[in-house]
C-alpha cells in the first residue's frame, strides 16, 4: 500500500510538471479582454467571430460614440464551431444583451488546424472543450470538409504535445515573444495594428468568387447553418438578441452576401452587411491609409471608422443604456482604458 | 497504432489494470482478447491472417502428435509460407492485392493489404510446427492458446520473435500483481522512448543529411564512413528502443521475453554480431535452416562421402558453407523480395563463409600473435571494423537500388567533401545554422543524450541499471526518473510545431 501512495504520488509530480512545462512553451497568444475589476460585468454587446472582429472593432471607440460597454471575444479564422464554444464559455461568466456575430466564418466549415489549435488554447479545459475537440474537424483545400482528420486532435488536448519543440525559443528569447508581438497592443479584445498597408491591385468590394479567385464556399454550408442555429438557441435561453454583421473585408464574396442575407431572413435575424455600398459610401475606406495588412485587415484608422459606424448602429437599433455621467467607477475605468488607447495612437 | 505513441499507453494502461483485476485464471483469455484487439486496431479484417496460421499449426500439430510425415510437414510449410508470400509480395505483382481487394470493395482492408507482424508471426507458427514435428514440443491442444501465442500484442509490430517453449507457460499461467514488474517494466519503456524519440530520430537527421546530400555529391570521402555511423547507430537505438518498449510492456504483465539485443555495436566479428543483433532472428535461422540442413540425411550422405575424398574437415566446412549460404538466402527473402536484400544476405554470407574457411589460418593467426590480438587497439580496430561491415550489410537494404549502394561505397574512396556546417541565409548567428542537418540546440542534445546512453549502457553490462537505480535513495531515484520523462518529453522528435503554419494569412 505504501508503494502504491508513493507511485501515486510520483505520477502527480509528473504530472505537475509536464503540466507546468505545458504553460511555459504554450505560446502566449490570448489577447482576449480583460474585465479585471468589473468593467463589463453586464455588457450589452459582446463582439463574436473572426480576426475580422479583432482588427476591425474597438470597443474603446464605441464607448466613446455611445457610452455602451462591451468586448471581443473572437479567434483566428474561428470557425462557427469554436466561435459558439467561445460564446458558450462566456456565458458562463457574463451576460451581454446583444451578441453581434461577424460572418465571415461562413465562408468555410472547420478552417485551418493550425489556426484552431491557437483558439483551442485559450479555452479552460473543461467537458465543453472536450466536446469541441471531438466535434472538430478539417476543410479541403476548397474549404468543404475532409473525410479524415489529418491533423492529431492530441494536438488539441494536449498543447504540450505540439509545443514541445518551443524549448529551443528560450535560447534566442523569442518564447514569450513571438506570438506575442501581434497582439501586444489589445483593449477589450481589439488588437490595435498601427502599420498601413497599401493594396498594389484594386479589389473592389463584394467581389464575386470569380473576381476574387479564392477557394470559400458560396453557399452556406450544413455546418454553418447547424452551429448558427447552435448559436442562435444559446442566445434565446439566455435571453440575449443575436445580430448577424460583416466588417468590411475585401475577402467577404457577393455570393456569400447574398447567401447570408437568404439566411437571415429565413431565420428572422437582422444582418448588417458593412461591405454594402450604401455603408462603405459612409465609412468612406481610404485605401492609401485604412489597411493594416493584406488579409483586408483594418489598422486603428480603419477600425475607427467600422467601430463608429457600429456605434451609431448600436444607438439607432439597441436598447442600451450610455453609462456615462455618473462619474462612477465604471465610467472611470472606460474612460482611463479610452485614454489608454489614444495614448497608444499618438505615440 | 505505433508502440512510440500516447495511443499505445493508454492501451497498455486499460490492458494492464483490467488483467490485474481478472482472477488468474482467465487473465491469458484477457491477454488473448487484448492481441486480437491490438490487431483488429492496426490491420482491421485482417486479424483472420494470424487467425488462419493458428488453425493451420494446431491441426498439424495434433497430427504430428501421432504421426510424423514429411510430407505434410512440407505441406504444411508450403501453406504458412505461401500465405506469407500471397499477402506480403502479391501486391506487386500485375494490378495487385490492393487493386483485386479494392475491386472487392473492401478498399480500406486494402489500405492494409499487409497484416502486421505478418512476418513475425509465420515464423513463430513455422517453428512451433517444426519443434512439434522434432518432438522437441508438445502439440498445444487449446487453440485459443495457441492463439494467443501467436497474437501476444507487445511482439506484433517488431518482434521479437518467440519460441513456444520459451513463453507459453508464461502466457497461460497466473500473474498476480507485481510493484517491480510495473516500476522495470515501465521504466524499460521510457529508456524505449529515450532511445527512439531522443536519440534515433536525431541520429535519423544526420544519416538521411549526408545520404541524399550524397546524390548531389555533397558529401564523401570520411562523410561517409561518418553517415554508417550514425545510419548504424540510428538502426540500434530505433530498433533495440521498440523492442525495450516491447520487453517492458511484457514484463508489466509478468511475463519475460527473450532478450534481442546484445549490445551489438561491440561485436569483433560479423558471426558474433548476429548473435547480438536481433538475436531471436539469428537464433530462428540456426535452429531451423542451419540446423535443417546440415542434420538432413543428404547433407550427411554428402559428408561422409566427400569426407572420404577431401578430408572430413573440409567436407563438414563444405556443409556449414551450404547451410550458411541457405540462412543467408532465407534472411534475405523473409525481409523482402528484392535485390537490396539479396545482395545484403550474400554480403553477409560471403564474410561469414570466408571465415568458416579461413578459421584455421585465423586461429594460427591468433596464436602467433596472442599479445596483438589481446591489445586494446587491436581490439578497437576489429570492433570499428565489424561495425562498418554490418552497417553496409544493413546500409545496403536501405538503397533503393544495388548500383545506387555501391555507387554510395565507391564516394569512400573520393576526396572528402561535405558541407558540414551551413548557415542560414541572412543570419549570422550559430543558433540559425545546421551541422549535418541538425541545428545546433539539436546537435547538442544529441550529443548529451548519446554520452548518457554510453553511461547506462556501460552499467547495464554489470549490473541491470533498473536495480542499481532501486536502491539508491528515493529522492535521487525520483529526480533521475523525473529528469528522464521531462528529457523524452521535451526533447523527443514528435508531434512537432511547424512554425511555418502560423503565418497570417487569409483572415
Amino acid at each position: 500500500m505504501k508503494k502504491f501512495a508513493r507511485a501515486v504520488c510520483f505520477c502527480l509530480i509528473a504530472v505537475l510538471l509536464l503540466a507546468l512545462l505545458n504553460r511555459i512553451l504554450m505560446p502566449d497568444t490570448d489577447f482576449s479582454a480583460d474585465l479585471k475589476g468589473g468593467v463589463a460585468d453586464e455588457p450589452d454587446y459582446i463582439m463574436l467571430g473572426t480576426s475580422n472582429v479583432f482588427y476591425n472593432v474597438n470597443p474603446l471607440v464605441i464607448w466613446d460614440e455611445t457610452g455602451y460597454t462591451g468586448y471581443n471575444v473572437s479567434s483566428e479564422q474561428a470557425p462557427l464551431i469554436i466561435s459558439y464554444y467561445e460564446l458558450k464559455n462566456e456565458l458562463k461568466k457574463r451576460k451581454p444583451k446583444t451578441v453581434f456575430l461577424d460572418c465571415g466564418a461562413f465562408e468555410y466549415n472547420y478552417g485551418i488546424p493550425s489556426f484552431n489549435q491557437l483558439s483551442l488554447d485559450k479555452m479552460p479545459l473543461n467537458m465543453d472543450k472536450l466536446r469541441l475537440i471531438s466535434e472538430l474537424g478539417e476543410d479541403d483545400e476548397n474549404n468543404q470538409i475532409k473525410a479524415k482528420n489529418e491533423y492529431s486532435k492530441i494536438n488539441y488536448l494536449i498543447p504540450l504535445y505540439k509545443f514541445h519543440e518551443r524549448w529551443k525559443d528560450i535560447l534566442d528569447g523569442t518564447l514569450k515573444s513571438r506570438y506575442h508581438d501581434k497582439y501586444e497592443h489589445t483593449f477589450m479584445g481589439y488588437v490595435a495594428e498601427k502599420s498601413v498597408f497599401v493594396y498594389e491591385k484594386q479589389y473592389k468590394w463584394l467581389p464575386t468568387l470569380k473576381e476574387f479567385g479564392g477557394t470559400y464556399l458560396t453557399e452556406v454550408s450544413d455546418l454553418g447553418r447547424e452551429y448558427l442555429s447552435k448559436i442562435r438557441t444559446l442566445c434565446e435561453e439566455n435571453g440575449i438578441e443575436l445580430v448577424l454583421f460583416k466588417t468590411p473585408s475585401k475577402g467577404w464574396i457577393r455570393e456569400m452576401h447574398e447567401a447570408v442575407t437568404e439566411l437571415a431572413k429565413e431565420e428572422g435575424l437582422s444582418f448588417l452587411d458593412m461591405n454594402s455600398e450604401a455603408v462603405l459610401e459612409e465609412l468612406q475606406i481610404d485605401e492609401n491609409k485604412d489597411f493594416a495588412d493584406s488579409s483586408s485587415h483594418f489598422n486603428i484608422y480603419g477600425a475607427e471608422k467600422v467601430s463608429r459606424y457600429l456605434a451609431a448602429y448600436m444607438k439607432q437599433n439597441c436598447s442600451f443604456t450610455d453609462k456615462r455621467g455618473h462619474k462612477d467607477p465604471l465610467e472611470t475605468a472606460w474612460d482611463q482604458m479610452y485614454q489608454e488607447y489614444l495614448d497608444y495612437k499618438e505615440n | 497504432m505505433s508502440l512510440v505513441s500516447l495511443y499505445f499507453l493508454l492501451f497498455l494502461a486499460v490492458v494492464t489494470l483490467v488483467y490485474y483485476l481478472l482472477p488468474g485464471k482467465v487473465q491469458w483469455v484477457w491477454l488473448l482478447l487484448a492481441g486480437l484487439a491490438f490487431y483488429a486496431l492496426c490491420s482491421y479484417g485482417l486479424l483472420i491472417v494470424p487467425v488462419l496460421d493458428a488453425v493451420i499449426v494446431y491441426f498439424f500439430g495434433k497430427y504430428f502428435e501421432t504421426k510424423k510425415q514429411k510430407l505434410l510437414m512440407l505441406i504444411e510449410l508450403i501453406l504458412l509460407f505461401g500465405i506469407l508470400i500471397l499477402l506480403k509480395y502479391a501486391g506487386r505483382i500485375g494490378a495487385g492485392w490492393s487493386g483485386f481487394l479494392k475491386g472487392f470493395g473492401f478498399g480500406q482492408i486494402a489500405a492494409y493489404a499487409v497484416p502486421i507482424g505478418l512476418s513475425y508471426f509465420t515464423i513463430m507458427a513455422v517453428a512451433y510446427s517444426v519443434d512439434v514435428f522434432r518432438g522437441t514440443v508438445q502439440a498445444e491442444k487449446n487453440f485459443a492458446r495457441l492463439l494467443l501465442f501467436l497474437t501476444f500484442f507487445p511482439v506484433m509490430t517488431q518482434g521479437p520473435i518467440l519460441r513456444y517453449d520459451e513463453v507459453s507457460k508464461q502466457l497461460v499461467t497466473p500473474h498476480r500483481f507485481s510493484y517491480q514488474n510495473l516500476t522495470f517494466g515501465v521504466q524499460r519503456i521510457l529508456w524505449g522512448f529515450f532511445k527512439k524519440l531522443v536519440i534515433s530520430e536525431r541520429l535519423a537527421v544526420v544519416s538521411m543529411t549526408i545520404t541524399e546530400g550524397w546524390g548531389s555529391s555533397a558529401y564523401s570521402g570520411i562523410w561517409v564512413i561518418a553517415s554508417f555511423f550514425a545510419f548504424s547507430f540510428r538502426l540500434y537505438m530505433d530498433f533495440s528502443g521498440c523492442i525495450d518498449i516491447v520487453i517492458g510492456t511484457a514484463e508489466i504483465l509478468g511475463i519475460r521475453l527473450p532478450e534481442n539485443f546484445n549490445h551489438s555495436y561491440l561485436s569483433r566479428t560479423i558471426p558474433e554480431f548476429w548473435r547480438r543483433w536481433h538475436i531471436t532472428l539469428g537464433t530462428w535461422l540456426k535452429d531451423y535452416v542451419m540446423y535443417s540442413i546440415t542434420m538432413s540425411r543428404p547433407a550427411k550422405q554428402f559428408a561422409k562421402k566427400a569426407g572420404k575424398k577431401i578430408g572430413r574437415k573440409a567436407a563438414a566446412t563444405i556443409v556449414t558453407c551450404i547451410g550458411i549460404l541457405f540462412v543467408w538466402l532465407v534472411y534475405a527473402l523473409w525481409h523482402d523480395i528484392s535485390a537490396v536484400f539479396l545482395v545484403s544476405g550474400a554480403f553477409y554470407a560471403a564474410i561469414i563463409i570466408l571465415g568458416t574457411v579461413f578459421d584455421p589460418l585465423i586461429k594460427k593467426f591468433r596464436k602467433r600473435f596472442a599479445s596483438l590480438v589481446e591489445s586494446i587497439p587491436y581490439k578497437v580496430f576489429m570492433t570499428v571494423r565489424t561495425l562498418i561491415l554490418s552497417t553496409i550489410g544493413a546500409f545496403f537494404v536501405f538503397m533503393p537500388t544495388v548500383k545506387d549502394g555501391a555507387a554510395y561505397l565507391a564516394a569512400i574512396f573520393k576526396a572528402p567533401t561535405g558541407a558540414v556546417m551551413q548557415m542560414a541565409k541572412g543570419n549570422s548567428s550559430l543558433l540559425g545554422a545546421t551541422f549535418l542537418g541538425l541545428d545546433l540546440p539539436d546537435m547538442i542534445i544529441l550529443v548529451l543524450a548519446f554520452v548518457f546512453w554510453i553511461v547506462v549502457s556501460r552499467l547495464d553490462a554489470k549490473k541491470d541499471p533498473r536495480v542499481r537505480l532501486s536502491e539508491m535513495n528515493i529522492a535521487v531515484r525520483w529526480i533521475i526518473l523525473l529528469l528522464l520523462v521531462l528529457v523524452v518529453v521535451l526533447f523527443g522528435k514528435y508531434g512537432g510545431f511547424d512554425t511555418g503554419s502560423f503565418v497570417y494569412q487569409a483572415f
